[in-house]
């Protein structure tokens, strides 16, 4: 794909594991130098749970939640509309009902979903993947073909990734060390495959971090802080500070604690980029995205409990896996990486993009004012766009007093609007 | 040991119906019971284990003993239970769930606001749009109470393989209401045929006071070399004495009633009539080796408490003069020549899969069945099971936007599933 910029659209989800992803797409993106218009779900959240704590039945807070979600459509739309994007990129869960996609179909805006869940446990894909025009996931078969059956050709494999700058490793201090730091360490929601194959592990140097842990008896030493939610900057320091981060994947089932399902869990990249150390469980898609040698795993609890102790006394083993895996994350498992094959794979089934009109209008210009205005694109952070258009919209969106550049683009934005009526 | 406590202020029929959620919670600990007085010694016979509370749920405000509710509770707000599964959508209940945490409570709380009301967890809230479309529906209520827990007992090894026990044909004259119920010139018929084939000993009749006329409207149908056979413990029996009297039965005839429901849990083998409001799928008999007769109807199953329109045409199969030869050929295990079949009326006997029990059709035109299925698919991935059988063929997608936006519409994905609302 050749390298141009991009007016792309990202529509957050209100809430849960997808959202964090899509945060890191947007910064990739923006890396990449598209220029991003992101539509801020979880901002609205907010006042739906502020919605929540009036005085109101269930039966009246039922119909309030369907005027709320009525409204976030219509705010979405209209923002879609006024940004007219190149492409549109929905993360899992992102509020894009049937009716939306529909219109923007009609209007011919290219979309994609990035659908980083589970496919059997959220099934409403089954009514939305014919309706965009890419969608990507983390799972292959039979997945793909039961997108295929209803209609959606275009699927795109996507593994989840590594956000380099947010998942880094980092110097911790004393104290840091001393709050964070354990030999074992687990970081995640108390499912019912985790407490089970945690139990044995209640008298070591154990700490689990991450919610949903509540009525858990035997593991109540080793639950911190209550169990309450951890941040991701938090979370970089647990997994830094920790000898053996424990990767186990969740279940609900407990028949078999170590699931081997298909995809691998956005830990798994995290892990490895910060350059900490992770014990993973087996999973049917690991072995294409890392070697052996690069990731430690296991295939039973039992293999778990033997690796904890191999690699608490083999410092240099666990040294030589980060040092590969963190490698291996940068060379192929950043979100820049997937962002890169996301827009290559719809150029390939979508045809080549066609930017909106990019009228260089430095060429405009002569220096000085020329080389004001490139350091005021810069300071935008617009990327590669040297779009009139574009620029204008940032500077509208600036807080604060605007320089005599600045002032004077708004000026002319004014002016050629006057003269264009 | 951890204490969970089950409030089932239902009926009879329900407390038995509980099974699968108190069998799979004694798996997790100590478990109480809060149930109608009434059931009280039942629900001893039944749970042995279990702590049996009894409270006026069915009584007039006349018969509440306030000092016996405030010991009630007061006992059981001592036991600090990690649990509580509340059964019922139901105001007295929530009432009474206010003593508790209610992040402790699971299906059903109470809403904390001045306009009052009951907060659904999103299982609940599924069965609520299960109930919207009946017709499509296969969860049996065991299994919608036994998935409260995240991992319940499998279905399967609930309630004994029904197998005839020598001791006579029981047949339950009528359920409460009279409209789910055989009329009594069929259901002599079906006794006749059945009790001539079968070689029982004897035919025990059972029923409440209000069915003693009906009974004997019954016997005098019946060929009189029979009578002599005929046991009439109709209004005779109390809960304990019925439980005995079940004891070692050859088979069961009923209509969807408690004393089917304590058949099935005794591994007594039961002929189950469903008409009218009455749907086999989701309160047929529990457990292997039964046998349901669904009346199939496109206006069924219909709601009791409306008057029927269409002159209780789910009559009409047991009206046919094919019915004795038709039920001769299921009870001697000829109906999978299938040359019987009648029309509005389905056999189907219990199988299981891995969300609990699911009919299976041995007889009959059963229109509905991929619709069942993908919203079976729903269901499942609702539990969080993962399996499912992509084999089969796929509806048209208009028809699973429309199931998907039944299902699961835009407020159970874009906002959390797992809220109480």
């Amino acid at each position: 794909m050749d390298k141009q910029s991009l007016r792309i659209f990202v529509v957050l989800p209100m809430y849960g594991g997808s959202l964090p992803i899509g945060r890191y797409c947007i910064k990739a993106l923006e890396e990449m130098g598209h220029r991003v218009c992101v539509f801020e779900a979880p901002v609205l959240y907010n006042a739906y749970a502020a919605l929540k704590k009036l005085e109101l039945s269930p039966s009246q807070m039922a119909q309030i939640e369907e005027g709320f979600l009525q409204l976030v459509t219509q705010a979405l739309l209209m923002q879609i509309t006024s940004f007219n994007p190149d492409f549109l990129l929905a993360l899992a869960q992102a509020p894009m009902g049937v009716h939306i996609l529909q219109k923007l179909k009609q209007a011919k805006i290219k979309t994609a979903m990035w659908f980083v869940e589970d496919f059997r446990l959220f099934q409403y894909w089954k009514a939305l993947a014919p309706l965009y025009d890419i969608f990507a996931v983390i799972q292959k078969e039979p997945f793909i073909t039961e997108l295929n059956k209803i209609g959606q050709n275009n699927v795109l494999y996507l593994p989840l990734a590594a956000q380099p700058g947010i998942h880094e490793k980092i110097n911790l201090s004393e104290k840091d060390t001393m709050e964070y730091g354990s030999e074992i360490g687990f970081l995640g929601a108390g499912y019912p495959n985790r407490r089970l194959a945690f139990r044995p592990l209640a008298n070591k140097d154990f700490k689990i971090w991450g919610s949903d842990w509540d009525n858990e008896e035997i593991l109540k030493n080793n639950i911190q802080r209550n169990g309450e939610r951890i941040s991701e900057q938090e979370s970089v320091r647990i997994y830094n500070a920790t000898k053996i981060n424990i990767n186990l994947h969740s279940s609900i089932h407990t028949d078999k604690l170590v699931s081997g399902g298909d995809f691998v869990n956005p830990r798994t990249f995290e892990l490895a980029a910060i350059g900490a150390f992770q014990l993973v469980d087996e999973r049917q898609l690991l072995g294409e995205l890392f070697e052996k040698d690069e990731v430690a795993t296991f295939n039973s609890i039992h293999d778990l409990y033997s690796k904890i102790d191999y690699f608490l006394h083999h410092e240099d083993e666990r040294q030589k896996y980060i040092a590969k895996s963190r490698k291996r994350i940068l060379q192929d498992h950043t979100y820049q990486k997937r962002m890169e094959k996301l827009l290559e794979f719809s150029e390939e089934r979508l045809g080549k993009f066609a930017p909106s009109m990019q009228d260089d209008f430095l060429d405009k210009f002569d220096m000085p004012i020329k080389e004001d205005i490139k350091i005021l694109i810069d300071k935008l952070y617009i990327g590669n766009s040297n779009a009139f258009e574009d620029v204008i919209e940032r500077l509208r969106k600036f807080n604060g007093k605007l320089n005599e550049v600045e002032m004077a683009l708004l000026f002319l934005d004014e002016f050629r609007k006057q003269y264009e009526r | 040991m951890e204490k969970f406590l089950v409030i089932q202020a239902a009926r009879f029929g329900d407390l038995i119906q509980a099974k699968r959620l108190i069998l799979s919670i004694k798996q997790m600990g100590e478990v109480s019971l809060l149930i109608d007085k009434s059931l009280y010694d039942i629900a001893k016979i039944i749970y042995p284990f279990a702590h049996v509370y009894g409270m006026d749920f069915h009584g007039s405000p006349q018969s509440i003993n306030l000092k016996q509710f405030n010991e009630t509770f007061s006992c059981l707000k001592s036991q600090n239970f990690s649990r509580i599964y509340n059964c019922n959508y139901s105001r007295l209940t929530s009432a009474v769930c206010r003593i508790f945490d209610n992040d402790k409570l699971i299906g059903y709380r109470p809403a904390h606001c001045s306009q009052d009301g009951i907060l659904r967890s999103g299982w609940a809230r599924l069965a609520f749009r299960l109930a919207s479309k009946r017709r499509w529906t296969s969860l049996n209520l065991v299994d919608f109470w036994g998935w409260f827990v995240d991992q319940p007992l499998p279905g399967n090894t609930l309630n004994p393989v029904a197998s005839a026990g020598g001791e006579g044909l029981g047949v339950v004259v009528s359920g409460r209401e009279e409209r789910r119920s055989l009329p009594s010139d069929v259901l002599a018929q079906v006794t006749s045929v059945i009790f001539n084939l079968s070689g029982c000993k004897y035919i025990k009749l059972f029923g409440s006071n209000s069915e003693i006329s009906k009974a004997r409207k019954i016997i005098h149908l019946l060929p009189t070399k029979y009578h002599d056979k005929i046991i009439n413990l109709v209004g005779k029996t109390t809960l304990l004495t019925l439980e005995e009297e079940l004891t070692s039965l050859d088979l069961l005839i009923t209509p969807d009633t408690g004393i089917m429901h304590l058949a099935a849990h005794k591994g007594v083998p039961v002929f189950a009539f469903f008409l009218s409001s009455a749907c086999g799928h989701e309160t047929g008999p529990y457990g292997l080796g039964h046998t349901v007769f669904q009346a199939s109807y496109p206006c069924g199953p219909c709601l009791e408490s409306s008057k029927c329109h269409n002159n209780l045409q789910c009559l009409t199969p047991f009206k046919n003069q094919l019915l004795p030869k038709y039920l001769a050929n299921i009870y001697t295990g000829k109906e999978s020549t299938r040359q019987c079949s009648m029309e509005g009326l389905q056999c189907w006997t219990p199988g299981f899969d891995d969300l609990g029990q699911k009919l299976v059709l041995l007889n009959g035109n059963d229109p509905e069945s991929a619709d069942r299925d993908s919203v079976r698919d729903i269901i499942k991935s609702f539990a969080g099971i993962y399996e499912q059988n992509f084999q089969k063929p796929v509806l048209a997608h208009k028809k699973i936007v429309e199931l998907i936006e039944k299902f699961i519409p835009n407020n159970e994905w874009m906002l959390p599933s797992k809220r109480y609302a």
